[in-house]
């Protein structure tokens, strides 16, 4: 599959619960598609007048597909992930939780170092003890020519959802 | 199914339980009516007062009701009304009655002390200490939410702000002369409830309107002051005279129904797993007052066992108080099953279960000629109001459990730091308030297991003090087990989704929870099964 028809597929999964942007600059990357999606759920007592509790949980893909990939590059790629949280998360009074997806697609993955490097993948920030919420960064390695999903452990149940 | 027969059968039901089993239980536990009570030999004028039996009843069912019996139900209807009707009359009558009886008298029987001083005596001052610690943040949990939820009333509702306001001070003339001038209960509580219907009245012409936090300032010191006076004088009024709210809210819903009589149109069952929610355990945790409720022990064996004038009166405050609450309980699952699906998902999500059961009392109150635009709002604020007195009430039984967490029996003088009530007040407040401004939601899915945890490890403490006093627990083992079962698999099932979901937070609290519930049992069983000597 080749990354237009991919992205196209991408485009159409997301476009009913994510708002997105392509292309999107950020800290130096050009990403293919960035994806967001902002969820509010609340509860009331009595009548809507009368809200008990609000929580937010919102959502924000980085898509960006490299010709070449090695492991320096998916380094990169996981530390503007990480250096993005300051960016995106924002700290309102019913903020739950805040979920960032790098999606790293190439056309093919011959290195099963860099696979490891996605499956070991794990980073989590909670904000006062996860009072305040908390935020999960989780990683998928998309490979075009084989058809696979390598998700990172948090990733893991979106796996299909991601498959080419 | 017609609702009426529902309603009718079952409190035919829930009278000849009282009857039957009820009276079997005191004779078989020893209720002694000459023995003297707490509130006689320790009488203090603060918390061991002694009250006749129909205010400690009013007392005490304005502090277990709120608003749990209606949201719970009601939540739970998405099960088929079936299975909820069924936990509601036999959780009401085997589990939440034998409890909340249980535990207030097994209090009596221990100086009014809380559960935890059951434990400590039953089962050792470790489990004593443990099961105070997990109670007390169970209470600061609760204050946190009801702030909230009061706060947010009162601003959306001024009408029930100002009507809360009057209510307290005549809550507290109403205390002065019965208590201090000797006025007649009686003509009192007529005069009372008459003033009642003027403090609504005032409330509806004159609204009071605050921002959220100059309500929530306000209900931190209330709580404070409710918590630290004589109970005679604000909280045991307050809730005596609120308790005819619902008792009238009842009265009126039933013989609406009788000139009524809707038929069931909720489906009987939905089936084991709806919603991806499976019906064991979370029909047994989503419902909890209405068939039992670990709150309901920590009032009991709270501010109830320290007012009890006669032992003979905790049959009817104890085990009656529970069954009238499953009135209202069914009363709360006919109003979502009359109305259709479509009806019942709209109401739910303009408002959620109260909004479901205020238009179902409002609409029922017009068959009795009572407007809607009269009974819905009445329904609603009369709920409001028992939402204020789960406050006041779980505060000042966080007073009591911090105070005896720190009492020591072996010394004469106490240590002042915080067994000092005012001392002790001031902390749970704190905590209640600090907790109720930042983060309180992200616990409190939480709360449903902790609290029906605190059921089954209250039945726990009453299995070993009637096996220690030789008396009869066979009716505890299984509500004790099959609480165990439901609310462990609960625990279980929350760990694994906010596992998943990165919840670390709440991960933690629940296995702290389950690894207390552990060290609980298996000492207790020790003590069932007198394999150790204590």
């Amino acid at each position: 599959m080749l990354f237009q028809e991919y992205m196209e597929l991408m485009k159409k999964r997301l476009m009913n619960n994510f708002d997105m942007t392509v292309p999107f600059e950020y800290a130096g990357y050009s990403i293919d598609l960035f994806a967001e999606s902002h969820l509010r759920t609340e509860r009331y007592f009595a009548s809507k007048k009368v809200k008990v509790y609000g929580m937010e949980n919102d959502e924000f893909c980085f898509m960006k597909h490299f010709d070449m990939i090695t492991e320096d590059i998916v380094d990169a790629y996981i530390e503007m992930l990480i250096a993005s949280i300051d960016d995106m998360v924002k700290l309102r009074e019913d903020h739950m939780s805040t979920i960032i997806t790098g999606i790293i697609v190439a056309d093919s993955v011959d290195d099963k170092n860099i696979e490891n490097v996605v499956k070991r993948f794990r980073h989590q920030k909670s904000y006062a003890f996860g009072l305040k919420g908390w935020v999960d960064v989780r990683l998928i390695l998309v490979d075009l020519h084989g058809k696979i999903v390598v998700p990172s452990k948090k990733a893991v149940k979106v796996e299909t959802f991601y498959r080419p | 199914m017609n609702s009426l027969v529902l309603v009718l059968a079952s409190i035919v039901i829930f009278i000849v339980a009282y009857l039957t089993y009820g009276r079997w239980l005191a004779k078989t536990w020893g209720i002694d009516p000459t023995k003297e009570t707490p509130a006689h030999y320790m009488e203090d004028g603060v918390d061991y007062v002694p009250a006749k039996a129909p205010v400690l009843l009013g007392h005490h069912f304005a502090s277990i009701a709120g608003a749990g019996p209606i949201t719970g139900p009601i939540a739970a209807a998405a099960f088929g009304w079936v299975p909820v009707m069924l936990w509601i009359v036999i959780g009401g009558i085997f589990f939440g009655g034998v409890h909340d009886f249980g535990a207030l008298f097994s209090s009596i029987r221990n100086d009014g002390k809380s559960i935890g001083q059951v434990i400590e005596a039953n089962v050792g001052r470790t489990e004593k200490k443990l099961f105070a610690v997990f109670s007390w943040l169970t209470l600061v949990l609760v204050i946190a939410a009801f702030v909230n939820i009061v706060a947010n009333t009162f601003v959306a509702s001024p009408e029930a702000a100002m009507a809360s306001m009057l209510f307290i001070a005549l809550a507290v003339v109403f205390g002065y002369f019965v208590y201090r001038k000797g006025a007649s209960l009686a003509i009192g509580s007529v005069i009372g409830v008459a003033l009642l219907v003027v403090c609504i009245w005032i409330g509806m012409a004159f609204p009071l309107v605050l921002s959220r936090n100059v309500w929530i300032g306000f209900l931190l010191v209330y709580i404070f002051i409710a918590s630290v006076t004589p109970v005679w004088i604000l909280l045991q009024p307050r809730d005596y005279l609120n308790s005819f709210l619902l008792y009238a809210m009842i009265i009126g819903a039933v013989l609406g129904l009788i000139f009524y009589a809707p038929s069931m149109q909720l489906t009987p069952f939905a089936g084991f797993k709806v919603g991806g929610q499976w019906l064991f355990p979370m029909l047994f945790i989503t419902i909890a007052c209405g068939a039992i409720s670990g709150f309901h022990s920590l009032v009991a064996s709270g501010t109830t066992s320290k007012q009890i004038d006669n032992e003979k009166d905790a049959l009817l405050i104890g085990y009656g108080g529970m069954l009238i609450e499953c009135v209202l309980a069914v009363i709360a699952l006919v109003t979502a099953g009359y109305v259709s699906q479509g009806d019942f998902t709209n109401l739910l999500a303009n408002g959620g279960p109260i909004n479901v059961f205020s238009e179902g009392i409002g609409t029922f109150m017009t068959k009795i000629g009572i407007p809607f635009s009269v009974g819905k709002p009445f329904a609603a604020l009369a709920i409001s109001a028992f939402a204020l007195t789960s406050l006041d009430t779980a505060t000042r039984l966080g007073r009591f459990i911090l105070q005896e967490f720190f009492e020591d029996d072996t010394k004469e003088v106490q240590s002042i730091l915080v067994t000092n009530r005012f001392i002790a007040t001031t902390i749970t407040v704190i905590a209640g308030g600090s907790l109720s401004v930042v983060g309180w939601s992200k616990v409190w899915p939480l709360f449903g297991s902790s609290n029906q945890l605190l059921a089954a490890l209250a039945l726990l403490a009453l299995a070993a003090y009637l096996k220690n006093n030789g008396k009869k627990y066979g009716m505890i083992i299984l509500p004790m087990i099959f609480m165990f079962a439901a609310t462990l698999t609960a625990l279980v099932l929350l760990i694994q989704q906010n596992i998943a979901a990165g919840n670390i937070l709440l991960v933690a609290f629940a296995v702290a929870l389950l690894g207390l519930a552990v060290v609980l049992v298996a000492r207790s069983y020790k003590v069932l099964t007198k394999k150790t000597e204590l």
